[in-house]
């Protein structure tokens, strides 16, 4: 019996041992129930994957006339887009929609403006075959790979089944699980860093949250992981005006359903103050302009000059910096 | 084979058996862990759902709240239901399966919708808060209160929103909607001022996102996820339980296939076991015993390869050593015996069968046989020391074959096993003849049972018989074999078979009898000698006294007559005892070379007085025969002898044949009589047509009185003075008769080298001669001493008597004058005559000495003497019975000497 209690005792003592081991990790987060949540300073992915990732997200013969490749659009140095109202395609086509950043993209509910693609490697799908876009076909370019010198051997080191839809983009989303904005100084504070922000940048802080912003811009991402109705409280769209376009529609689209019309993955606001223009089709320039339109439409709010550039204050907080990681 | 079916059975049956157990095993493990995922997966998304609802629930409130968690929730749900595969799961039944894809359906399009709803849900929420905030800030603004009614109902209005925003029921929602109505109303009909406006708007739009999020929470507890999954685990536990009940069925079925199987191996393996303990005990025994036998062994498999050879096999081919080994081929072997250069010699027997001769000098007998499973058995014996011991025997073989002896070997039976080839040549049996037949087949009946029985008795008792045999030969003569029977024994003392071996002793038996006989003769000799002696003494003193009367009275005719006539008795007396004693002396006085022609044409008309008249005497003579040297008296003795004994024989009458021939005898002849000097013989025959004698008298004839005459008629002396004649002539004597057929008697001579010197007869008797001497008279006989001085006084001697040497001796020394001693030879005493003569004559030199006796025998002795003076003593010996004229002749040649 007294064994028993003996080895009772002992196990207490390694489990608290480990739970107190748990307490000293980087990521701790002090303000566990705030709505905003740090960026995680590490994450678990597989580096030969990443690397081989790297390598296709900046690869050229993924379109059909081998001009355009993921980063095109997505300039990890330009935090993750390419500073167009909508993304521009082969042959300098121009397509429909802006091209959201793809920094941070993995804490997104879904991707796409209209979260058609689950998640990253079904995102990665899309460009390829898009008119616009790319242009090509996925078997046009996987044999372009499979003709290349680096990429069999590259894919037959990590993929059992060599080059295939799934193997690219699978790599592809490997890669983009590592573009992240990390140590923003708002995520600092929320670490306990009381002084990564000031006094003034509290008051923007609790200026976005009194305002309602925080409703839906909230998460890792201040983003991204809900839907809402561009014009939840004033309608954004006009269509008896005749100004509404197919991309208007939003999640519509996916699931064709009325009560989803207008509806919109909220984007994240990580790298907002960088990320002009703005809105899923890029009409907005400024963020002034945009914040000024969510206040209208989504909050039902007028929104003094000052507040708004209180608010940027507080955007710009939001980013960190991305370093990529030398594999 | 027997072993390898076992060992084929054994292998297929654990293979078997880990076939079923291992399929069984990989099926179930597949499954199980098909089952196994799928219930996790259900499980986990059960806790999720629970998880989800608990998050819904708390993003319902209006507190400032992330996503975040809610978010990571729905995802890992989706994650989840895309890993969930229910095709893979074991079905038990298909109705289960069917429920367990409509409850799977259900179940995912119920997450998707809740999922989508909960999307619905935060936008409401987001909205309802916000508005519920804005309403919160604003209708503490002091705008508002210039309206204090307007404000009133929208406080109220408000109030109401946030009740039914805490208690969303029907009832509070009317009231609710009611009020905001009112509220629009009475703004409508007062103020048309934006501000209150949009308060109203936000209120709508508050209690609007709230009774969304009432009606979406509604149906979300509505459509609770938690009961069709726990169906579905329930379901899945069914079919886990089922299978676990199945698989311990399985296990038990497995278990009693098993046993089976193992219980199956377990007697296959005995068996195979206790074969393979058996085979090897087969091949123990196998090897042990080819190892016992002497002979060399190897045996080749149906492969033509050597599976064992024993070590006398390897002995025999040593000189291939270490390559003889298991595992070489049958032409390996051979192809070695090549290489090696061992056989000098083959000789093929019959079929695989050989006599190889090795260079060594051994001799190996060789067979080689098929076994019954197409292998082949190799046979090698050594046969060098038979071989050897093969030229021993025919060596030993060829001197028994070749002996001089004749040599028999009987069986224990006596039955012939083996006769060599002077058997053959002596008994005139072949050998074939002889063989399987008993010795009897020679026996002439002679020897009795019980000697027969005595020899029999000696060699099976295991002793050696020896002894004479009388055999017959295969044309019915007899012959004379000496003969030793010895049993030949084994190794253990006991007689297998019996070895005689005979010398045939017909000649020296012949010689014997001749030796006999002539001892015989001797002893015969020697009694009639002294027969003789003792007539001599009588007839002399009976002649004496008959001289002495003659002389004293002459005028008296009668007397004179009677004188006469008893005078010629004595003489008649004198003649017997004097063939008696030419009969025992072997020596012959009175020699002279003849012709017998001569002396037969001189007997012929005695001879044919002297037989009756019926019977025919004729002579057949050889016109020029040899001279020979014999005694005449003797000879004409010899020739009435033979002629009365052949008148005897002939009583009827008959015809009586005398031949004389040159004759040329063969060598065998002349060595049975001592003859080398010559081989020229003259033959006298006498032939009558008789009686003729039979074998046995023919044997006896020539033994001294042996007489086939009536009492009285013969002596019985004929024929062995006959012989005695002819063996002192050196010669040879025939006897050729049978019963009834006669007999014819030849006599050889040998040819004399002298011519012949026949003379007349001696003459008549002379004067006696006289003297003065004094003469000294020695002899036992009283009688006969007083003739003897009546003789010697008669013709003028002076003579002294003694009865005794010692006598005698006594005179000599007494002084007296003796001129001569005249002495007897045999007397009793101390010395006999020849003894006194020796010793007077050595004391008396020139004593002048005669002898006298009746037995010739006692003058061979002396003439054989190395004494000089007894030698020449000898020749002057006067015989008994001797006459006056005798005496004094005598004594006056030895005085005048």
């Amino acid at each position: 019996m007294n064994f028993i209690k003996l080895l009772i005792v002992v196990l207490t003592l390694f489990n608290s041992a480990g739970l107190s081991a748990d307490k000293n990790l980087s990521d701790e987060i002090p303000y566990r129930d705030a709505p905003i949540q740090p960026i995680p300073l590490s994450s678990k992915t597989n580096s030969q994957k990443v690397t081989l990732g790297e390598k296709l997200f900046h690869e050229p013969l993924l379109s059909s006339d081998n001009t355009i490749s993921c980063a095109s659009c997505h300039n990890v140095n330009e935090y993750g887009i390419d500073h167009l109202p909508t993304a521009v395609g082969i042959k300098g086509q121009v397509g429909t929609i802006n091209s959201p950043t793809v920094m941070n993209s993995k804490f997104n509910l879904s991707q796409f403006w209209d979260g058609r693609a689950e998640n990253l490697q079904e995102q990665a799908k899309g460009p390829v075959a898009n008119p616009i876009e790319m242009g090509t076909s996925w078997e046009a370019v996987l044999s372009k790979l499979k003709n290349s010198t680096f990429y069999p051997k590259a894919f037959e080191s990590i993929y059992s089944e060599g080059i295939t839809i799934n193997s690219v983009t699978d790599a592809i989303q490997e890669y983009e699980m590592t573009l992240l904005t990390q140590n923003a100084p708002f995520d600092q504070y929320l670490k306990g860093n009381i002084n990564a922000i000031t006094e003034e940048q509290k008051l923007s802080y609790k200026l976005f949250v009194d305002y309602g912003c925080i409703a839906c811009h909230q998460g890792v991402n201040v983003g991204g992981n809900m839907y809402h109705r561009m014009g939840a409280f004033l309608d954004y769209f006009t269509p008896l005006e005749g100004k509404e376009k197919p991309e208007d529609l939003g999640r519509y689209n996916v699931t064709k359903l009325d009560k989803d019309k207008y509806f919109f993955k909220v984007p994240s606001l990580r790298l907002a103050a960088h990320t002009a223009p703005y809105f899923h089709d890029g009409s907005i320039a400024t963020l002034e302009e945009a914040i000024q339109l969510m206040a209208k439409h989504q909050l039902g709010r007028e929104i003094s000059d000052a507040e708004i550039i209180s608010i940027i204050d507080f955007i710009k907080l939001l980013s960190g910096t991305y370093e990529a990681k030398k594999q | 084979m027997k072993l390898g079916y076992i060992q084929v059975i054994s292998l297929l049956l654990i293979t078997t058996i880990l076939t079923i157990i291992g399929q069984l095993y990989f099926y179930e493990s597949k499954h199980n862990i098909h089952l196994n995922n799928a219930s996790s997966i259900i499980m986990e998304i059960k806790y999720l759902d629970l998880e989800l609802n608990e998050k819904v629930l708390q993003i319902s409130t209006f507190k400032s709240i992330h996503y975040d968690d809610i978010l990571k929730n729905t995802n890992q749900i989706k994650s989840t239901l895309n890993k969930l595969d229910i095709s893979t799961i074991p079905y038990p039944s298909n109705d289960i399966k069917i429920t367990i894809e409509k409850l799977t359906e259900q179940l995912r399009n119920a997450l998707k919708i809740k999922i989508s709803q909960i999307e619905d849900l935060k936008s409401f929420v987001a909205t309802a808060r916000n508005s519920s905030l804005y309403l919160l800030q604003e209708t503490n603004k002091p705008i508002l209160k210039e309206h204090s009614k307007i404000a009133d109902i929208a406080a109220s209005t408000f109030i109401n929103i946030q009740g039914y925003q805490l208690f969303p029921t029907h009832e509070k929602r009317i009231i609710t909607e009611q009020k905001l109505q009112a509220l629009r109303d009475k703004l409508e009909l007062t103020v048309n001022n934006t501000y209150y406006k949009n308060i109203i708007a936000h209120m709508e739009k508050s209690f609007q996102a709230t009774m969304k999020i009432t009606e979406i929470q509604t149906a979300l507890f509505n459509h609770n996820n938690q009961q069709r999954i726990e169906e579905l685990i329930s379901l899945l536990n069914q079919i886990h339980l089922k299978r676990v009940y199945n698989a311990t069925q399985n296990q038990f079925i497995l278990m009693i296939i098993a046993f089976i199987f193992l219980i199956a191996l377990a007697f296959a393996v005995g068996r195979w076991t206790k074969a393979n303990r058996k085979k090897n005990q087969y091949f123990q025994l196998f090897v042990d015993a080819v190892e016992a036998i002497s002979e060399g062994f190897a045996f080749f498999d149906n492969q033509g390869k050597l599976v064992y050879c024993n070590s006398t096999f390897k002995t025999i081919y040593y000189q291939l050593g270490e390559k003889l080994q298991p595992g070489i081929t049958l032409d390996e072997f051979k192809q070695l015996q090549t290489d090696a250069r061992m056989t000098q010699h083959r000789t093929d027997l019959s079929d695989g069968v050989y006599l190889d001769y090795f260079n060594d000098g051994r001799w190996i007998y060789c067979l080689n046989n098929k076994t019954a499973r197409n292998g082949k058995a190799l046979v090698r014996v050594d046969l060098t020391e038979q071989k050897t011991i093969e030229a021993e025997l025919m060596k030993l073989s060829q001197a028994v074959e070749q002996t001089s002896a004749s040599v028999v070997i009987t069986d224990l039976e006596g039955n012939i096993e083996y006769v060599n080839l002077k058997f053959e040549e002596i008994t005139g049996y072949s050998r074939k003849e002889a063989i399987g037949k008993n010795p009897r087949i020679l026996s002439s009946g002679e020897k009795s049972k019980e000697d027969y029985e005595e020899l029999w008795q000696t060699i099976l008792s295991g002793e050696e018989w020896q002894g004479e045999l009388h055999n017959r030969r295969k044309d019915g003569t007899l012959f004379w074999e000496w003969a030793k029977i010895s049993p030949i024994k084994n190794e253990d003392g006991k007689s297998i078979s019996f070895l005689a071996i005979k010398d045939d002793i017909t000649e020296r038996k012949k010689m014997e009898d001749q030796i006999r006989w002539s001892q015989k003769m001797d002893a015969v000799g020697q009694l009639t000698g002294g027969i003789a002696h003792d007539f001599n003494n009588i007839l002399s003193i009976i002649l004496g006294n008959l001289t002495l009367i003659q002389t004293k009275s002459t005028n008296d005719p009668w007397i004179t007559k009677k004188v006469d006539e008893a005078m010629k008795g004595v003489n008649r007396g004198t003649n017997i005892t004097r063939k008696l004693l030419s009969f025992s002396s072997k020596d012959s006085n009175d020699l002279q070379t003849s012709s017998i022609n001569n002396l037969i044409l001189g007997m012929k008309t005695l001879i044919e007085t002297s037989l009756t008249a019926t019977i025919h005497v004729e002579t057949k003579l050889e016109s020029n025969v040899w001279p020979v040297t014999i005694n005449k008296g003797d000879f004409e003795d010899v020739i009435l002898n033979l002629s009365l004994n052949a008148r005897d024989a002939m009583p009827d009458g008959g015809k009586l044949t005398i031949e004389t021939a040159n004759k040329h005898l063969s060598k065998q002849y002349l060595d049975e009589i001592q003859q080398p000097e010559t081989d020229n013989f003259i033959m006298l025959s006498v032939s009558d047509s008789g009686i003729g004698m039979s074998d046995a008298m023919i044997a006896k004839v020539i033994e001294p009185f042996f007489t086939t005459k009536s009492f009285g008629k013969g002596t019985g002396l004929g024929l062995s003075q006959v012989y005695s004649f002819v063996q002192r002539c050196h010669g040879l004597m025939k006897i050729d008769s049978s019963e009834g057929k006669g007999s014819t008697i030849q006599l050889f001579f040998p040819r004399s080298k002298q011519n012949i010197t026949d003379t007349s007869d001696k003459g008549a008797l002379t004067e006696s001669p006289k003297g003065n001497e004094t003469i000294l008279i020695v002899d036992d006989e009283e009688a006969l001493l007083e003739i003897t001085s009546s003789y010697l006084n008669n013709a003028g001697y002076k003579t002294f008597s003694a009865s005794s040497a010692k006598q005698a001796i006594a005179i000599i020394k007494s002084g007296e004058k003796i001129d001569l001693l005249f002495s007897d030879i045999i007397m009793p005493g101390k010395y006999d005559g020849i003894q006194l003569a020796s010793k007077m004559h050595k004391e008396y030199p020139h004593l002048k000495i005669i002898l006298t006796s009746g037995y010739s025998m006692q003058k061979e002795k002396l003439i054989a003497s190395d004494d000089l003076f007894l030698a020449d003593l000898a020749k002057s010996i006067l015989d008994k019975p001797y006459d006056q004229s005798e005496l004094t002749q005598t004594i006056r040649t030895t005085l005048d000497k």
